[in-house]
């Protein structure tokens, strides 16, 4: 997702003549491609730079460049993203695509967009799922502001070895939060942390996310959200949040993870010191770094353990949305370039190169990754059941206090006074 | 009678020419003043107009914005995270003893140093640096699990939570400041203490003053001018400019235990998209720059008649 793409750099002069050379090169490869052409288009977003994201965004424009259409890529960091687009947007220089995410924390842009319907991409109106969280609002499904791309969403894993150390079965994962619980007292028992976690801004809020995902499972209770009929007062998300405060006071996270940043709690599941990390499907705390980082096989995926009363729903969403400017100065450039980054091609070299799971069925993901980790994430995802309620309770203004200050709650409390707090930002 | 009339005359005509070169002079001038007038017109005053224009609106930069009155003021009003925001402001000023004290004191240690000019460069090298970087070397440094509480545990001392605990964090965020802003602050005193006539020192050690007596009666006294300077500028940059040392720092955690008003701009204004809020706040924020600026000047040591 965003997570790793923070401050990377723009696509410099020398990366856009490279990929253009080597895109001469591949077109002789791939005649198909070169056949026809659509000029110049261009893309901003907050994941087009270095990270492994952004090279594979590279990638891809630069295997899309065979057919004669030239991509340029603009990164700008995420902080600054919506008053960037806002800026470009009144000067009358948006570009031809771009990226957003779904759910309320980019829908100030909605409204520069053009809409369109599944229809208008017929090759994937039927093969690629998620569809529902890229339409203009919850309750107009054929007003779609975005092709959803990738699986984002809340995923924890297990260290195997430390499992082991502290008696567990290495093979075994927590399944309810009785279970889970279990773990973190014979993990802590052990002299291990038992969850890796940062003050944000997202780990508490994948967390967060995982457990509200089961308490409003329906596309009903969304719909009731954005429509103003379930507000933060209902119990529902005090009941959540009081699981991870509880878990805050009994040590589960550690003493000092209110100091730690995402990168850091990530190290310290990478560097074997906690047992589980609750991170995502890609981007931040997830298998690619885990394959790299402790060995593939030596961590499991699980969802989020079940809350008692809720339903094993998994907080799923599109990785991200790619999306046409309303006033795109090549939309049949702009047309064909967000299609072949949804397709199976643009979502293959996404999975090989950024680590992120495609929303397409039929993919090989074992054949495109080689990683018994991502191909138990994948089966996960298919598996079970998904929303992205999270993303929708709360405004953008909200959604920064929510980042900002989750954590804190987590280890201090005063869980019903944040909640009143944040529908006032609502 | 005659000689009166004449006398009468003379002044007339005098009057007239005086009024005359008087007005030309000052179309003259207006004439020099005008570009600067023009630059300062537009670059200070209309974004001035402009910010507080939309601090009377909602606004998200991308629809029009709509005037709401009072609104932005009154949700700020009650806001109980602006309010933290604004007291982190208002506490952070009370370090500027330290960030004035710390660098005079630097200056008058190397004022006559015989390697005064390596010394001045040593001190100058944390400002080389920017504020962000420092911010984040310093956040690995002090990190729970960073070398310094490694080393206070490798000398049986307990770690100290420098970032994980409110209202601890405030003060390290001070320190760590004082230490960026140290190299500055050296050269402004070291300018001031370089313009200190030599006898006047001179004079001074002859009459038995010790390094004590020449900071206390000279050395202070002559930089009071600079104290006052570098304390307004210190003031500023606490409510508009100290937010890359916030972000590089704790990102204004934990929580929003060292968040100030520039922090809250930015999350308004870049990461929620309310820009009339953040104009609102960026409001309150010259208030408290007006307000704390009027607290310094009135605390702020006076020059000898």
């Amino acid at each position: 997702m965003v997570l790793r793409s923070l401050g990377a750099a723009h696509m410099n002069r020398r990366d856009f003549l490279v990929g253009a050379a080597a895109a001469s090169v591949a077109g002789a490869a791939f005649p198909a491609l070169s056949q026809s052409g659509f000029g110049e288009i261009s893309m901003v977003g907050w994941s087009l730079g270095g990270s492994a994201n952004g090279r594979a965004f590279q990638e891809a424009a630069t295997t899309f460049s065979t057919g004669g259409t030239q991509v340029g890529l603009e990164n700008v960091p995420w902080d600054n993203y919506i008053s960037v687009v806002s800026t470009r947007f009144r000067a009358g220089r948006m570009a031809d695509t771009l990226q957003l995410i779904p759910g309320t924390l980019h829908d100030a842009i909605f409204p520069t967009l053009r809409k369109f319907s599944k229809t208008d991409y017929p090759e994937l109106a039927n093969t690629l799922t998620l569809w529902e969280f890229a339409t203009e609002r919850y309750d107009t499904p054929d007003s779609q502001v975005g092709l959803p791309i990738g699986v984002q969403g809340t995923m924890a894993y297990t260290n195997k070895v430390l499992f082991e150390n502290a008696g567990l079965d290495p093979e075994w994962t927590p399944a309810t939060w009785e279970e889970l619980a279990e773990a973190c007292e014979k993990l802590k028992a052990a002299g291990i942390t038992p969850i890796a976690m940062s003050a944000g801004p997202y780990q508490p809020f994948f967390m967060y996310a995982g457990l509200l995902a089961q308490l409003f499972p329906d596309v009903q209770d969304i719909t009731d959200f954005r429509a103003g009929r379930i507000t933060l007062s209902d119990e529902r998300f005090l009941t959540a949040l009081n699981f991870l405060t509880d878990a805050g006071a009994k040590g589960w996270f550690g003493d000092s993870f209110v100091s730690r940043s995402d990168d850091e709690a990530e190290a310290e599941f990478a560097q074997g010191r906690a047992g589980i990390s609750f991170g995502a499907v890609a981007g931040l705390s997830t298998w690619p770094v885990w394959d790299e980082k402790l060995g593939a096989g030596n961590y499991k995926p699980f969802l989020t353990p079940l809350l008692p009363g809720g339903k094993m729903v998994a907080y799923v969403t599109p990785d991200m949305l790619i999306s046409e400017s309303g006033n795109a100065k090549n939309p049949d450039g702009a047309r064909a370039w967000l299609g072949y980054l949804a397709g199976p091609e643009g979502q293959k070299i996404r999975l090989r190169v950024g680590g992120a799971m495609p929303n397409l069925p039929d993919i090989d993901v074992a054949d495109v990754t080689g990683s018994a980790g991502a191909v138990a994430v994948y089966d996960l995802i298919k598996g079970t059941p998904g929303n992205e309620s999270a993303l929708d309770f709360v405004s953008a203004a909200a959604g920064n206090v929510l980042f900002q200050q989750l954590g804190q709650v987590m280890r201090n409390g005063g869980a019903k006074e944040f909640l009143e707090a944040l529908e006032a930002q609502n | 009678m005659v000689a009166s009339a004449g006398f009468g005359q003379a002044a007339a005509s005098w009057r007239a020419r005086s009024t005359q070169g008087s007005g030309r002079a000052s179309m003259t001038g207006w004439l020099f003043v005008l570009p600067q007038l023009v630059l300062v017109a537009a670059l200070v005053l209309l974004p001035l107009g402009r910010v507080i224009y939309l601090s009377f609106m909602q606004y998200d930069g991308f629809t029009d914005p709509v005037f709401i009155g009072l609104q932005n003021y009154l949700d700020l009003i009650v806001w109980k995270d602006f309010q933290r925001q604004v007291l982190n402001t208002f506490l952070l000023v009370l370090a500027l003893p330290l960030w004035v004290l710390l660098p005079f004191t630097l200056a008058a240690l190397s004022h006559d140093h015989p390697r005064k000019a390596w010394l001045r460069f040593f001190f100058l090298l944390p400002g080389i640096l920017p504020a962000v970087v420092v911010g984040m070397i310093f956040r690995m440094v002090l990190s729970d699990r960073g070398p310094a509480n490694e080393l206070l545990r490798a000398l049986g001392l307990p770690g100290v939570p420098w970032l994980s605990n409110d209202p601890l964090v405030l003060a390290t965020v001070a320190l760590v400041i004082a230490w960026g802003m140290m190299g500055s602050g050296v050269m402004f005193y070291s300018a001031g203490l370089s313009a200190l006539p030599r006898e006047r020192v001179e004079a001074a050690i002859l009459d038995g003053a010790n390094w004590w007596d020449l900071v206390r009666h000279i050395y202070w006294p002559a930089t009071i001018p600079v104290t006052r300077f570098w304390s307004m500028i210190l003031v500023l940059a606490t409510v508009t400019t100290f937010y890359p040392w916030i972000v590089g720092l704790t990102r204004g955690g934990p929580g929003i235990a060292s968040s100030t008003i520039d922090h809250a701009v930015f999350l308004a204004g870049m990461g929620s998209s309310r820009l009339g809020l953040a104009a609102a706040m960026a409001v309150v924020g010259v208030l408290a720059i007006i307000v704390i600026l009027g607290l310094v000047t009135q605390l702020s040591p006076k020059e000898r008649g």
